[in-house]
């Protein structure tokens, strides 16, 4: 290996860690903000699940995203065809990864909206434009990519709409929510266990020899889902909130002839004599006492405590889908820092076969990845996911695991399809979607101008700078090689 | 920092701050009590120490309002019309206002009533004040509607105590109606200005009810406005 190589897959990890890092310590508090806010987990807790679980779902499935960033959006053919074609695809991925995380930086420090999804296929579609001319880019896997874009938020939104709007018409308006809840919700129990197994393993697991067909797949995931619904009906049974309303019946009936009473005995008061306001007086004091409990009364009877109940359930349930957002989020986001990464690495072993054949994305390169998503989110991100979470605090644990469940779904489909999409637009997507569902006391509307904003402005962005970089590390590399 | 696009989409939920606009709003109203006892009884020094209450507890409900308005951009994206959480919000606002016009108008000149009158006035009083606490309950609902989506058996509940506070507010109207025509039954041995100032200050009063009444026939369009 020369010292040219050497070089290289230096700078490449470097920069693939540094992407990496970027993801853990800004995007990890996107996905996982809402669980905080909705105070599901708390913040260490958060920074746990995602730890975990980011890095499984980076290193299950995080393959077949990384597949296509690396190899997917540019045309091969027109490098390996290339005099020097290797040499110049790799210069090229590093100079989107370094674009990429420059970009970030940049953005971050202005507070741009942008995505790191968006900034890696910006940077690569440029470099591919300038290096190998229009021809050079998969210009079809692009649309389809950019395409997703506009359709994940919406896919997104869509679930959550239903989700939430059959979160409310089974378990929220209803007469009786607490047994609602526990005949309905082992049944989103299901779901989250049944679709997170099922697209880990449906061809899923290379990195374990195990790749399931879908039908064993469907199969081994209906079981898993079955077997977890069980276990979680038999939890939800043991959920307690204090003080559920035992001190006989309600007061609030009477409201209304007290409200009477009280009025008659004022009247009563202002036409006696005094020696007998007195004793009217007292009458009056007692009343007033009584009206009082029968306020307190009206203010709780209601189903408060019943949604106490269900709010709490939801609380363990969102806890699943925080678990699945993180699973989720790893898959896809990892790969926009590995995937240049990989191919770098891949094209200083094996030279152009490298990217030709079906060789899978080594094991140690995803480990790099999860590991740099971990790093920066035990260093940076937990900050940002306090911030975040200290400002959304209208949303409670029910809206919060539909959004959050919406989003996981949207994000882990993609993923299984290789396609690179925006978890934070997805997860905005389908919490607008669950206030469709008249689910949100508030929302602004206005967040959608800024992720219309990101694609216009990041993509040209990463291009631009991705082929500056690019001259910059190809004259280098010459003239120092040269 | 880019974690922001989340935190951005979400904004201070308007429901809580509305239900404290109108706890405000009905806390001058209750003051009307004090108010009519003190002017009965020609307590000058009284009426103008609950004047002051009215007129105090009037500012701080249109500083809520204020801020109430300010936080409501067209952007936002709400489980209810606009519009209608605007009117309601206007409605428990001119309960406030209409309590501050009757102190206004106890205060302009020093008024005689007929003794026979006064239980009736107090009646009257106390009719618009049921009014009132029904309102209240109603508006102690505002966080439970917001956590159901505004439907469901709780919505039900509250349009329940909506059709209450419609029967409250009638009969305070129709003990307004008697309370004027016993008025006009005295019209010869008062002075006219006297006569038309009181039947004034009686509409006034009734006013608050009736604002009372249309804040819950609000929250009613608000409910069925899907």
């Amino acid at each position: 290996m020369g010292f040219e190589t050497v070089l290289i897959l230096t700078l490449a990890s470097v920069f693939g860690f540094y992407m990496a890092w970027n993801i853990g310590a800004n995007d990890v508090a996107n996905a996982m903000g809402t669980s905080v806010g909705s105070k599901a987990l708390t913040l260490k807790q958060a920074i746990l699940v995602a730890a975990v679980f980011e890095f499984a779902g980076a290193f299950l499935v995080g393959s077949h995203v990384t597949d296509t960033v690396r190899k997917g959006m540019i045309d091969l053919s027109v490098f390996t065809s290339m005099e020097d074609g290797v040499n110049i695809l790799m210069y090229g991925m590093l100079a989107s990864l370094l674009a990429a995380g420059a970009w970030l930086q940049v953005a971050t420090y202005f507070g741009w909206p942008v995505s790191t999804t968006h900034s890696i296929v910006g940077a690569i579609v440029g470099f591919g434009v300038v290096a190998g001319g229009a021809s050079g880019v998969a210009w079809g896997k692009i649309g389809q990519i950019v395409m997703s874009w506009v359709a994940s938020p919406l896919l997104s939104g869509t679930i959550g709409f239903l989700v939430f709007s059959g979160i409310r018409r089974t378990i929220i308006n209803v007469p009786d929510p607490v047994r609602a809840t526990k005949r309905w919700a082992p049944l989103y129990v299901f779901l989250v266990f049944a679709i997170l197994t099922l697209v880990t393993l449906f061809k899923g697991l290379k990195n374990l020899k195990l790749d399931l067909s879908l039908p064993e797949a469907l199969l081994v995931a209906s079981a898993v889902g079955a077997v977890a619904s069980v276990l979680g009906s038999v939890l939800i049974r043991r959920v307690r909130v204090g003080a559920v309303s035992d001190d006989g019946p309600s007061l609030a009936p009477m409201g209304g002839d007290l409200r009477a009473m009280v009025k008659h005995v004022r009247k009563i008061r202002s036409m006696v004599t005094p020696e007998v306001q007195k004793d009217v007086e007292g009458i009056q004091e007692d009343i007033d006492g009584l009206m009082e409990k029968v306020r307190q009364s009206e203010a709780s009877i209601n189903t408060r405590e019943e949604y106490r109940f269900v709010e709490k359930v939801f609380a363990y349930l969102q806890i699943l889908s925080a678990c699945f957002v993180a699973f989720a989020h790893g898959a896809n986001d990892v790969a926009n820092a590995i995937g240049p990464f990989a191919a770098v690495v891949a094209l200083a072993r094996d030279g152009s076969a490298a990217l030709e054949g079906k060789t899978a994305v080594p094991v140690w390169i995803l480990l790099v990845g999860g590991a740099g998503i971990v790093v920066g989110l035990s260093m940076w991100g937990w900050r940002v996911m306090a911030t975040i979470g200290q400002k959304i605090t209208e949303l409670t644990p029910s809206r919060g695991f539909a959004a959050e469940f919406a989003a996981a779904t949207t994000i882990v489909m993609a993923s299984r399809l290789g396609i690179p999409i925006s978890t934070t637009h997805t997860l905005v997507g389908a919490v607008l979607g669950v206030g469709l569902a008249r689910g949100m006391e508030s929302l602004n509307r206005r967040v959608v101008r800024d992720i219309v904003a990101s694609w216009v402005v990041t993509l040209p962005a990463g291009a631009g700078l991705s082929i500056v970089f690019f001259f910059v590390i190809k004259g280098a590399f010459r003239a120092f090689g040269g | 920092m880019r974690g922001r696009t989340i935190s951005k989409l979400f904004s201070k939920s308007p429901f809580g701050p509305t239900q404290m606009h109108l706890k405000k709003a009905l806390e001058c109203a209750m003051e009307l009590r004090p108010l009519f006892e003190a002017a009965l009884a020609s307590d000058t020094e009284r009426q103008e120490a609950v004047t002051e209450r009215i007129d105090e507890l009037e500012h701080e409900t249109d500083l809520l309002k204020n801020e109430i308005r300010d936080t409501l951009p067209r952007s936002l994206f709400l489980p209810v019309d606009r519009r209608d959480l605007l009117e309601l919000i206007h409605m428990q606002d001119s309960i406030a206002d209409s309590t501050q016009e009757v102190a206004g108008l106890l205060a302009l000149k020093q008024l005689q009533l007929p003794d026979d009158l006064k239980p009736l006035v107090m009646e009257l009083i106390e009719e618009i004040l049921v009014t009132c606490d029904m309102a209240s309950a109603i508006g102690s609902e505002m966080d439970e509607l917001a956590e159901t989506s505004f439907g469901g058996p709780e919505a039900e509940r509250v349009l329940a105590m909506i059709n209450q506070l419609d029967d409250y507010e009638t009969k305070s109207d129709v003990i307004g109606v008697q309370l004027s025509k016993a008025l006009f039954a005295h019209e010869d041995e008062m002075k006219a200005t006297d006569v038309m100032l009181w039947y004034n200050i009686f509409f006034t009063a009734g006013q608050v009810a009736n604002y009372a009444e249309r804040m819950g026939n609000r929250l009613r369009l608000l409910i069925a406005h899907v």
